[in-house]
């Protein structure tokens, strides 16, 4: 299952707990010229590390579709504003400016 | 002032319940997501200067308010986060699971009863609230992550260790998902 090539990679270039990282950067940072070429090499002969990838892409647009959404359309509770008001209010005495 | 006074309680009235749906979003707490509501609108009215009009004030608002949850998440959580990937991978650095990797995504789209979405949304929702939190902001914020960093005292070695958790976690709750429905 583990072929000679992977180990090579693995051990040499960049290990698969190693890519996962860079996969991460890859979607959500940004990685360097050299990790990048490093992480291209890995995915090209570890075929696990490849699909994982491929797995991390769909996540990564299903997670701004759904976190979005989510966040505009989660209703906690109705918010009683006047009570809010009053609130901010005492806050604000208590904080003189 | 009073008429500043007037612009906030316009505010709170037109952008309380999004502010507040918002909050209690990321951080699933009633009176936590309220406290937070009042202190936006608190910070707003102390630093009203600072609104140049180029946003909409709900815009300017809710970035007030993913700051101030940046803010009880670092006083929150103090500690170190413990992160550890070694439940996905074995002594020698090779996936554990390697044949579920490789099976076929494309079950969902064929799948009548649950949408990838809808199942990944339950995923999200079994994320230590930690990292959740953290996962939520990445995600809202259109700011860089080093930002989220500074904002949450997290170091960035912690911060992508997180993420990198998370995606291994999500990832893997999708697929015992797919495996169980394939046996049907």
């Amino acid at each position: 299952m583990k072929n000679i090539r992977t180990k090579i990679i693995q051990f040499f270039i960049l290990s698969c707990p190693e890519a996962t990282l860079q996969i991460e950067k890859q979607l959500n940072g940004e990685v360097s010229l050299l990790k990048k070429i490093k992480l291209r090499c890995h995915l090209a002969a570890c075929k696990w590390c490849h699909a994982y990838n491929q797995k991390s892409i769909l996540i990564q647009s299903a997670l701004h579709k759904i976190i979005h959404k989510n966040s505009k359309e989660h209703n906690a509770q109705t918010i009683d504003t006047q009570r809010l008001k009053t609130d901010i209010e005492k806050k604000l005495k208590n904080n003189p400016f | 002032m009073d008429n500043d006074k007037a612009k906030i309680a316009h505010w709170v009235d037109a952008y309380a319940q999004q502010l507040y749906n918002r909050a209690f979003y990321l951080l699933s707490d009633r009176s936590d997501a309220e406290d937070i509501v009042q202190d936006v609108f608190v910070a707003a009215f102390e630093k009203r200067e600072n609104f140049k009009g180029d946003s909409s004030p709900l815009t300017w608002l809710m970035s007030i308010l993913h700051h101030k949850v940046a803010d009880s998440y670092r006083r929150r959580y103090k500690s170190i986060p413990k992160v550890d990937i070694h439940s996905f991978f074995d002594e020698n650095n090779f996936w554990k699971d390697p044949d579920s990797l490789l099976t076929d995504w494309s079950y969902f789209e064929k799948s009548e009863d649950e949408t990838f979405e809808e199942y990944l949304e339950r995923c999200l929702e079994k994320l230590p609230p930690r990292w959740l939190i953290l996962v939520k902001l990445t995600y809202l914020q259109e700011k860089k992550y080093s930002e989220i960093c500074q904002e949450t005292n997290i170091s960035k070695t912690n911060y992508w260790k997180i993420l990198q958790r998370s995606r291994l976690q999500l990832r893997e709750c999708i697929e015992k998902n797919s495996i169980s429905n394939e046996k049907y």
